[in-house]
């Protein structure tokens, strides 16, 4: 029998190693002890199962051995064309984060008051139908608004399935703490202006760079750092690309790996990001350097613009033309004209200027509008409010400019994560649109869809893409949900504003939610201004916490907890690129079930009370093949995943699970097509004889996003939203914006802003590190020893101001709160610039105050997330980076928290035998 | 904890009152958890003896055990360990509502907190009205019947400079059942506060 040594330090270098990150574990690395070396065995008997990884967004192909029907190592998979062998810390963690002592095993029910930790194990019918009688009971008594679900990024693969109970429950709120502060905005506001895609790497949309010949010449990483956050797939191809010459500009307050490998770094000042974004259109207008052909033929910035409503004019309007016919203006006939789709080679429309028109109105084009807008900000503007150098900034947009048409700009979370995040997201798009880097070999904006937004979910809600759907969440209802009128753009992901649905839990206006049903780690930790949430958390009627391991929403908050798989666990589907890879479940332990089984139980059950639409979601001729009926087995599950695969990629209707598992992971078509499928994709000749061009109202690109005045108008971009808002009365000013624009933080280290607090003055800006996603892994050992405690990054001007050293303990105080983390002194953030990462103590659970695990030295006790911080307009948006804070020395650290490598040792793996899991027991 | 326990366990509203209520009248425990037991609804969630354990953390009750009538400086389940007490002791222990306790029934009182509803939201007066008065019917209501008579009020419209509805019919069901104005059985109906303030 040959065996194998591992040591515990070695086991988590092998992830490092994928990627440039491992720059970033220098001084963690000095938390290693010596152990000794675990043993794999590698005999015969060993199977090595091909599975998907779900520790992050990244999804990268693993082989996992499983010997006695037990997972004994991990291994990234060499086959896997996005991550080709690589894994990282994160995944690698899988074993730890399966066998953990800490698991939720049982459906566990609370014995006496919140927060006292005291839990009794009941069985799964007992859990399901207790819960179902308080959800009846409320349905019969309020009515569906009576519940709120959310979900979490996680690690969480079914991100839509609280949505879809939702749509069958007929009605209520879901949530999720990422969606206006992660990844909405960008992917519902970019793609709406491109008319193609979002540009998030971590998130899947950017398959570019990964393809065998990638073009790209210049990569713009603004606020996206693949070797911190997803080292396996997207941390691998950068360092492999920019290892093969191409160029990258790194838009980020902290020294990232990738910032550090960068051939220019912006250490912009947080929240600031807008400014610098309008200065770089700006540059482009001002020197000549967009793209003529695409601009002129594929934007709508030559397009008239009626000066009253901001909307760009229809020829009907003027009696130019039709109604699908834009109007411009023509410099060979010197008069307005409507512009016939695709284009009229007889017209040669003036791309600025202001005109009369033909009704003695004055417009000017699009184009006239943005530059006007953006004239203000001059390089040497931007770098004063951004706190950068106005050479450095010009060096990234030449940089950036010389790679284009095959170059790009990522936008990351960052932006998303504060009040400019709508306008960050369409200066994003307008960029890569004004230089023509949409559908070329090499851009970043590729036209390779998803079939599900976001990031191709299998599992959706009833009528996600069919309005007409019986099981379709009533619009009256989805019209109501909290905070969805003033933030429209929240529609895009079926999602209520969260601090809406506290204020409503609160006040009990307009309703008041009484019941949360909750799938993912850790809210109290993840959410702006934690203490609000755990406060109006604790008065609702009945929380339940579904989760695989023990964490504060399910000590300090829950009713009752509901097993729930780890990855290793769960059987799924994802789209690897041209490729379709399966996650094969390798064991299945205690009584955990895949959460789509803990959704379907309940729903099962409100069908067994009476409850008409959940007795529909069992009707195949109701719910149609496409969403597929809930589940009473998990092998009806898995045949249904089985089946959409095969339907939507592989162009047949006769797949099941077997089917798909027996092929997976497979091609569905050639890299070859699903390179070139993307490219001019608009110039396609459709039914009509003309090229299809892109997916917006125009069928061009949209940079003058007026959509945006309709999306707030009507709840649709193109105006067809059923929602009523009083138009006659709105002043347009009170639209949202067509255009970015720059909104100062809240709260300002500038002084003589109205939002300088002399109190409070750094910077506070978060970020993700490489062993953890969201709010994961902090129970497991491996992860733990690597970041034991989280780091606060200050400058050595900053230090010395403070008058703290290297290791000091530090209070971080802001308006809402204080909390603690441990001084790093460091020139990898500039000084006023403090960085350090959401954190939260698993350690203390098990305390006489449990509720010190999310409060001793979790950033988001500072954050914002109340009605005197402004939200984002079109997505309700608050501030999680770029708030003000004061930083003073501690005495100490956090009583009772674990920092010593040998303090994890509780939570090594508990190695387990395969039981089936909950659906070993229970089946509705 | 005290004055936030029904707050932060609102589905433990009905058992803790009920407890109290009992309590402020019954001092022996045994005959107090007899007595809870009969009045217990299959609703309530969790046991007697939980809730009762709840509520002495709360601060809202004191338990004193007594052997041979001598307060014991100890619990029952102590006592059952303590070799020093005699098998043949008599012992009984005795609940009393305490300050916390006390002020916990008044602040939750139905009569205090419609008053109190009606005094901070006067502008909503007729629509609680109008919801007390169906529920006040022989049948109760249906949540239906109750949100149509929300939505012939005015209050129910979206406002017309920002189209957004402040108050949907939820908030009124919610505001009485919270108030202790109206109960569910199966029917909305007008609990004796409720049917006494219509009277009034």
């Amino acid at each position: 029998m040959a065996q194998t040594k591992i040591s515990r330090r070695g086991f988590v270098k092998l992830g490092m190693f994928a990627s440039a990150a491992a720059a970033m574990a220098g001084a963690a690395t000095s938390n290693l002890i010596e152990v000794q070396p675990a043993l794999a065995d590698e005999s015969s008997e060993t199977q090595k199962i091909r599975t998907i990884c779900r520790a992050c967004l990244n999804n990268c192909g693993i082989v996992a051995h499983v010997r006695d029907g037990r997972v004994v190592k991990l291994e990234g998979d060499p086959d896997d064309p996005m991550n080709k062998g690589a894994a990282c810390a994160k995944g690698l963690a899988g074993i730890q984060a399966l066998y953990n002592p800490n698991r939720i095993k049982y459906p566990m029910k609370r014995v006496g008051e919140r927060g006292s930790n005291q839990w009794e194990r009941i069985s799964w019918e007992q859990a399901i139908n207790e819960i179902a009688d308080v959800l009846w009971e409320w349905y019969q008594k309020e009515g569906p608004k009576s519940l709120v679900t959310s979900t979490g990024g996680g690690g969480n693969p079914q991100f839509f399935s609280p949505a879809r109970f939702l749509s069958v429950w007929g009605g209520g709120n879901f949530f999720e703490p990422g969606c206006a502060q992660c990844y909405l905005p960008r992917n519902h506001m970019e793609a709406a202006i491109n008319g193609t895609a979002d540009t998030s790497l971590a998130d899947g949309p950017v398959t570019e760079v990964y393809l065998p010949d990638c073009q790209t010449k210049t990569y713009v990483m603004w606020g996206v750092g693949p070797s911190t956050h997803g080292i396996g797939s997207t941390g691998r191809v950068v360092t492999e690309l920019r290892n093969n010459g191409m160029k990258t500009v790194v838009i980020d307050p902290r020294l990232t790996p990738d910032a550090a490998r960068a051939d220019v770094w912006l250490a912009i000042r947080p929240g600031t990001d807008v400014a610098l974004m309008l200065a770089w259109m700006r540059y482009i207008i001002e020197n000549d350097l967009w793209n003529k052909e695409f601009v002129t033929k594929w934007s709508n910035l030559p397009f008239l613009v009626n000066e009253e409503t901001r909307i760009t004019y229809r020829a009907d309007e003027l009696g130019l033309g039709s109604h699908d016919e834009y109007v411009v203006w023509d410099e060979n006939t010197n008069s307005a004209k409507a512009m016939p789709y695709p284009f009229d080679e007889t017209i040669s429309p003036a791309m600025f200027g202001s005109y009369t028109l033909p009704n003695g109105a004055t417009a000017r084009t699009a184009f006239q509008i943005m530059k006007e807008h953006v004239d203000e900000w001059t390089l040497e503007k931007a770098a004063e409010v951004c706190w950068l150098d106005a050479g450095e900034i010009e060096e990234a947009i030449k940089i950036y400019v010389e790679g284009c048409p095959n170059a790009g700009i990522s936008l990351g979370v960052a932006t998303d994560q504060a009040r400019n995040s709508a306008q960050a997201a369409q200066g994003d798009a307008v960029l890569d649109i004004l230089m023509g880097c949409v559908r070329t070999p090499g851009a970043i904006v590729q036209n390779r869809p998803c079939y599900v937004e976001p990031c191709n979910y299998v599992v959706q809600p009833f009528g996600l893409h069919h309005p007409d759907h019986p099981l379709k969440m009533p619009e009256a209802e989805a019209n109501a949900r909290l905070g969805y009128t003033e933030h429209k753009g929240l529609g895009h992901w079926l999602a209520s504003h969260i601090p809406t649905v506290l204020k409503a839990i609160e006040t009990g206006e307009p309703y008041r939610p009484r019941i949360w049903i909750e799938r993912s780690g850790n809210k109290l930790a993840m959410i702006g201004n934690a203490s609000r949430f755990y406060e109006a958390m604790m008065t609702t009627e009945l929380n339940v916490h579904m989760y695989m391991h023990w964490t504060t929403t399910s000590v300090c908050l829950a009713d009752y907890v509901l097993p729930t798989a780890e990855w290793l666990e769960t059987n799924y589907a994802q789209d690897r690129l041209n490729t379709y890879a399966i996650r094969r479940a390798c064991t299945q332990l205690y009584e955990a079930v895949d959460e789509c089984m803990h959704w379907s139980w309940l729903a099962a059950a409100l069908a067994e009370r009476g409850h008409q639409r959940a007795i529909d979601s069992f009707n195949p001729d109701i719910a149609g093949k496409f969403y597929g009926t809930y589940w009473r087995t998990y092998e009806e599950y898995m045949d249904y995943v089985g089946y959409f695969v095969g339907s939507f990629y592989y162009g047949t209707e006769d797949w099941d699970w077997a089917t798909f598992d027996a092929q997976a992971p497979s091609e569905y078509e050639t890299i070859e097509q699903y390179a070139q499928k993307s490219y001019d994709s608009h110039l396609e000749l459709g039914e009509d004889g003309k090229p299809v061009g892109f997916n917006t109202t125009s069928k061009r690109t949209e940079p003058y996003f007026d959509g945006n005045i309709l999306l707030g108008l009507t709840g649709a971009v193109d105006g067809s939203g059923s929602m009523e808002p009083a138009t006659a009365v709105f002043p347009a000013s009170d639209n949202y914006n067509p255009l970015p624009y720059y909104l100062e933080p809240f709260e300002s280290p500038v002084e003589g802003d109205p939002g300088y607090d002399a109190n409070y003055p750094y910077a506070l800006t978060q970020g993700r590190l490489p062993m953890f996603h969201h709010g994961t892994l902090r129970n497991t050992p491996w992860t733990r020893e690597l970041f034991p405690y989280p780091e606060t990054w200050i400058n050595p001007v900053t230090a010395a101001e403070i008058g703290v050293e290297d290791g000091d303990w530090l209070w971080l105080e802001s308006k809402r709160g204080k909390t603690q983390g441990r001084c790093r002194i460091t020139k990898s953030v500039a000084p006023k610039v403090i960085y350090q990462e959401r954190f939260w103590n698993p350690e203390l659970l098990d305390s006489d105050d449990p509720n010190r695990a999310w409060q001793v030295m979790n950033i988001n006790v500072l954050t914002q997330n109340n009605d005197e911080c402004p939200f984002n307009d079109v997505y309700g948006t608050y501030t999680l980076r770029g708030i003000q804070i004061n930083v003073t020395k501690a005495d100490s650290a956090p009583e009772g928290i674990w920092m010593d490598p040998k303090d994890f040792t509780p939570w090594l793996p508990e190695p387990s035998e395969n039981t089936g899991g909950g659906n070993a027991v229970y089946g509705a | 904890m005290g004055s936030n326990v029904i707050k932060h366990n609102p589905m433990l509203k009905q058992p803790i009152m009920l407890l109290l209520q009992l309590a402020s009248k019954i001092g022996d425990a045994r005959e107090l958890e007899a007595m809870a037991l009969q009045q217990w609804e299959p609703s309530f969630s969790q046991s007697p003896a939980t809730v009762m354990d709840v509520l002495k953390r709360a601060g809202a009750l004191e338990i004193s055990t007594f052997m041979n009538g001598e307060p014991y400086a100890g619990t029952l389940d102590d006592m059952q360990l303590d070799e020093s007490v005699p098998d043949d002791a008599e012992v009984s222990v005795q609940v009393q509502v305490t300050e916390t306790g006390a002020e916990l029934l008044a602040a939750y009182a139905p009569e205090h907190t419609l008053a109190q509803l009606f005094e901070e939201k006067p502008h909503y007066a007729e629509v609680f009205t109008g919801i007390l008065r169906q529920t006040a019917a022989p049948d109760g209501a249906t949540r239906e019947a109750l949100e149509a008579v929300v939505d012939a009020s005015p209050v129910s419209k979206p406002d017309a400079v920002t189209g957004q509805t402040k108050v949907y019919p939820q908030y009124f069901i919610d505001a009485l059942e919270t108030a202790g104005g109206i109960r569910w059985d199966g029917a909305w109906r007008a609990t004796e506060a409720g049917t006494a303030l219509l009277a009034s």
